[in-house]
């Protein structure tokens, strides 16, 4: 049941972007000058969502400026400095800053910060996992969120502490120079055909990170292992060469190295399209099961910012937020946000089932570990 | 009790048995070494004994838990530990041999050969060592990796050799981690190589050495605490190093995967129901480390126990260099080889690559929007004059620390000596990817430092601990040149301790303490593993920030990042050399003055 709730979930956050993408002209960047038109009451004009929701989120910069939160610390991976600036833009008195903690460290930071009751720590930003342990933890690291916005009951979870943002995608990325369209692999079946050997690059899951992550949705749960399992973890191995980084992937495709890369996360390519828009490189979703991230955020217990924090994540899932996140290269997961220019719409994308969330937090380790094995790490 | 006893008539005399040591200001000055040995073996020992310890609890965080020794069992009977490991010994060890040999030579070049340009290699060498290792190895990387790089270009115009064929594997490992740390050879040796009396070398030429022999005879042997001490740090450098094996070892078939790696994967291992970070795994691997360097540490007391290796005596002290002929063509080539392999070419690289639109594609073109993007952040500023002051602040405190170390573990007694020593080298013998955690989860329950934490002294206090160990090995060999006989005469001429440390010890160690300071600084400079956990986004460094960037796919805004914090670290070193050099040429003239003016008013230098 989980499951098929977490399909629905991710179908409702790529169905609609879909459709609007599809009504956008041009680019089909999205932009929130776009959906303001005809909401002349509202505090943002409609930029951000329903009168009655940006009155909400008002209330909410009010808040955190009466009580001097005039800055916002998150932990966990940065979006892209586009996303940093739509909120600065926005709310020009709050400034955020990211720190790259993660996982673990971000733990130990948070009972460092207890330990000593100098809370520093406002957000957490990571995938779906740490953040559903963080949440889940007893005593929780969140606390629960505050709706400004409209957001549907599925993307808050853990008794309503932790918000889905967004979605990232792994794909394959292939050099137009040097294979068309046609004739590349688009199937985990295709990937594992012996004449593409030598012609793949993957980067290396021994030092875990996506690369083990992605291979090890392969192997759980049970109806994935079913499909496609060790005989694509095991083929994948004998077809590719490893790179270290998972911008080395997209960097080496670009240059013609290779002309095929797998796993390919998709943001880079986005950043080296924004860039050099004429770079020989296309980005195509697996036909089954293309792997992904599942972008979740939560406002920490005892945040010294709590009012701006809880701002932070309700412009994330406004209008404007979604589409500065779409515009960098993300799925937004709010239905009805338009989805990042040049992927394949969501129709296309058949996205590997995921394991439920609170199953998750111990249940990829396992095959994590046996995948970064097979990989000698 | 109506009368005297012979206890009480004893009173006096026993009193008296109290020793000098332990009386007055002596007492004074022990209780304050007791109070001072008391703070550093916290800060110092805490966090390796808390890993240990970790090894052997399982909880929510490091340390914590209820005991258990199935995770030291797991980690120690799985293969991979131990595959890891040995490819970690050989890289090291491989290193430590190339890095000491090549740094020792060009040292020994640059202090006793006339070779051309000797004069500028100690400043070249500093300049390299800018280079931080991670854009260092990307430098590399791109040189030797895609149809772009220059090798592989070079390779199949002139041999048809198509591909990468040097692009990772064990050759190339070996090459690009060693031509990174040769520099750090030569600037450890270069300080007590010019202050050996070069008349030892001329003692053994005069009983019939030839030069070959004379310097493995007698100049190796007497840089001996030296040596020791750079390669059991280079040994632990190999066991700890991560970006470079990631970047030329896990592309290898089969992938080389080094110890880091591993402790890395086993601590964001999901344990337990309620999916803690497996700090026991983590920590068990680390005991690997420890029993390393305990085991480095041991075999260098027992080699140079009970020897002297002062080098540095009275009047006849002269390092001259000395004419070996057109030989010192070759020397010169060496030289500049190694800085071809050690700072042009990857430097060149990363420049090239902060000016790409995608890092080390040469096809997409060149753009200044990397550099443009670099100068509009308002944070660039911010972090670069935080590493800056950070790096010079901790770099010479922690040099400060070693210093005091080297002398107390050399002239203090076997105590003191013990203590410096374990408290010098206890640091190292944390794997480095876990050494914020270390010191965050050993620090938290202490309390006065618990409050420290998010402050820039908690940072300031992990980076001393952490380039103590590496300033200390710049330092200690040069303390122990100083033959005690100096100290000696200026306590007899009536010079109290600490006029006769800083007047004698600090002066004569001072090469060895700017290599120290400038070591340790650079190595803060690019540090990644302590800011993020020690610190506040406030106290953010130009090093984590451009990591950061080079971990989100911005690689060439990361390359022009490092680029701004190097030219800045240059200008700012350029200074200091600058008003170094002044302030030591003011400092002769005032001693000469001062001793002429003693000679001529009272006949005598010893009051001077």
């Amino acid at each position: 049941m989980p499951r098929t709730r977490q399909r629905w979930l991710v179908a409702a956050a790529l169905t609609v972007p879909l459709a609007l993408l599809v009504g956008c002209a041009g680019d089909g960047a999205p932009s929130g000058d776009q959906t303001a038109a005809g909401s002349g009451d509202s505090p943002y004009g409609g930029a951000l969502g329903t009168p009655e929701e940006e009155t909400a989120i008002q209330s909410l910069y009010d808040q955190a400026e009466d009580a001097g939160e005039y800055e916002i610390t998150a932990y966990g991976p940065p979006p892209a400095q586009s996303v940093i600036d739509a909120f600065q833009d926005r709310f020009p008195d709050i400034e955020i800053t990211f720190e790259q903690l993660q996982s673990q460290d971000r733990i130990t930071r948070l009972q460092a910060e207890k330990a000593s009751g100098n809370y520093v720590g406002d957000i957490a930003v990571d995938g779906r996992t740490p953040i559903i342990q963080m949440a889940g933890s007893d005593p929780s690291w969140c606390q629960e969120f505050q709706p400004a916005m409209d957001v549907p009951a599925d993307l808050i979870g853990m008794d309503g502490r932790t918000v889905k943002t967004y979605n990232t995608v792994f794909g394959i990325i292939i050099n137009t120079d040097l294979i068309s369209e046609a004739d590349a692999p688009k199937s985990w079946e295709d990937l594992i055909d012996p004449k593409w050997k030598g012609k793949e690059v993957m980067v290396s899951p021994a030092a875990g990170g996506a690369g083990a992550f992605i291979s090890a949705m392969l192997l759980t749960p049970q109806e994935n292992a079913d499909k496609w399992g060790m005989k694509i973890v095991q083929g994948l191995k004998d077809n590719v060469s490893l790179v270290a980084k998972d911008a080395q992937t997209v960097s080496s495709v670009v240059d013609g190295t290779y002309p095929i890369g797998v796993l390919a996360y998709y943001p880079y390519y986005f950043q080296t399209l924004q860039t050099t828009p004429d770079a020989p490189v296309k980005f195509l979703l697996m036909q089954e099961g293309t792997g992904y991230s599942v972008g979740e955020q939560c406002v920490i217990a005892n945040a010294p910012h709590p009012h701006a924090a809880q701002l932070w994540i309700n412009w994330v899932v406004s209008k404007e937020g979604q589409a500065a996140y779409a515009a960098s290269g993300s799925y937004p997961s709010m239905p009805g946000s338009p989805g990042p220019a040049g992927i394949p719409g969501p129709d296309e994308a058949s996205l590997i089932t995921l394991l439920p969330d609170e199953e998750s937090v111990t249940g990829y380790s396992p095959f994590v570990k046996q995948i970064q094995a097979l990989y000698g790490g | 009790m109506t009368g005297p006893t012979t206890r009480s008539l004893a009173g006096p005399t026993r009193s008296n048995r109290v020793s000098a040591a332990w009386r007055g200001s002596r007492l004074g000055g022990k209780i304050l070494m007791a109070l001072t040995m008391a703070i550093l073996l916290v800060l110092f020992i805490y966090p390796p004994l808390l890993m240990v310890l970790a090894a052997f609890r399982r909880g929510p965080i490091a340390g914590q838990g209820e005991w258990t020794v199935q995770p030291f069992v797991e980690v120690m009977t799985s293969p991979a530990t131990w595959v890891v490991t040995l490819n970690s010994i050989v890289l090291s060890v491989a290193v430590a041999i190339i890095a000491l040999a090549a740094g020792t030579f060009l040292a020994w070049v640059a202090v006793r050969t006339t070779t051309p340009l000797r004069r500028f290699m100690t400043p070249t060498m500093a300049a390299i060592l800018v280079i931080p290792s991670l854009f260092y190895g990307l430098g590399w990387y791109v040189t030797l990796n895609g149809t772009g790089a220059p090798v592989n270009i070079l390779l199949k115009s002139l041999f048809g050799i198509p591909g990468s064929p040097l692009g990772s594997g064990w050759g190339t490992l070996i090459f690009v981690v060693a031509c990174h740390v040769i520099p750090v050879g030569y600037l450890f040796m270069v300080g007590p190589m010019s202050r050996m009396d070069a008349a030892l070398d001329d003692a053994a030429r005069m009983s019939g050495a030839t030069r070959g022999s004379a310097f493995f005879t007698v100049t190796l042997p007497l840089l001996r605490p030296t040596i020791f001490g750079v390669l059991a740090l280079m040994t632990s450098y190999g066991m700890t190093a991560f970006e470079l094996p990631l970047l030329f070892g896990v592309p290898a078939q089969p992938s080389i995967l080094v110890f880091s790696t591993k402790v890395l994967n086993t601590y964001h291992e999901a344990v337990g129901p309620q999916g803690w970070a497996n700090y026991a795994g983590a920590s068990s691997i680390g005991l690997i480390l420890v029993a390393l360097v305990v085991v480095l540490v041991i075999a260098r007391e027992r080699l140079l126990a009970n020897r002297r290796f002062s080098t540095i005596s009275g009047k006849g002290f002269r390092p001259e260099p000395k004419s070996y002929g057109r030989i010192q063509g070759l020397f010169l080539a060496v030289f500049v080889l190694v800085v071809l392999f050690a700072g042009v070419i990857p430097l060149v690289q990363m420049v090239l690559a902060a000016f790409q639109h995608v890092a080390g594609v040469y096809s997409l073109g060149f753009t200044t929007e990397n550099i443009e993007k670099v100068f509009a952040s308002r944070r660039t500023s911010q972090v670069v004059l935080t590493s800056i002051w950070v790096a010079a602040l901790s770099g010479f405190l922690a040099a400060a620390v070693a210093l005091l170390l080297s002398w107390a573990s050399q002239r203090s007694g076997r105590v003191v000596r013990v203590l410096s020593l374990i408290i010098s080298w206890a640091p190292i013998a944390i794997p480095g990817v876990l050494v914020g955690l270390a010191l965050l989860t050993a620090y938290m329950p202490v309390p006065g430092l618990q409050k420290l934490i998010g402050t820039p002294v908690m940072l300031i206090l992990g980076f001393i601990v952490v380039a103590t160990p590496i300033a200390t090995r710049a330092i200690e060999g040069g303390v122990v040149q100083i033959a005690a006989e100096l100290e000696e005469s200026a306590r007899m001429s009536g010079a109290g301790k600490a006029a006769t440390f800083f007047t004698v010890v600090v002066p004569l160690v001072l090469p060895s303490f700017f290599a120290g300071w400038f070591i340790a600084a650079i190595g803060i400079a690019g540090n990644l593993a302590l800011p993020v956990l020690l610190s506040s986004p406030q106290m953010r460094t130009a090093a984590v920030t451009a990591y950061d960037l080079y971990n989100q796919g911005h690689t060439a805004q990361a390359a022009a990042l490092f680029l701004v914090l190097m030219v800045a670290i240059g200008l700012v070193g350029a200074a200091a050399w600058v008003l170094i050099a002044g302030a030591t040429r003011l400092l002769r003239r005032v001693r000469i003055v001062r001793i002429e003016r003693a000679i001529t008013t009272k006949g005598s230098v010893v009051h001077a």
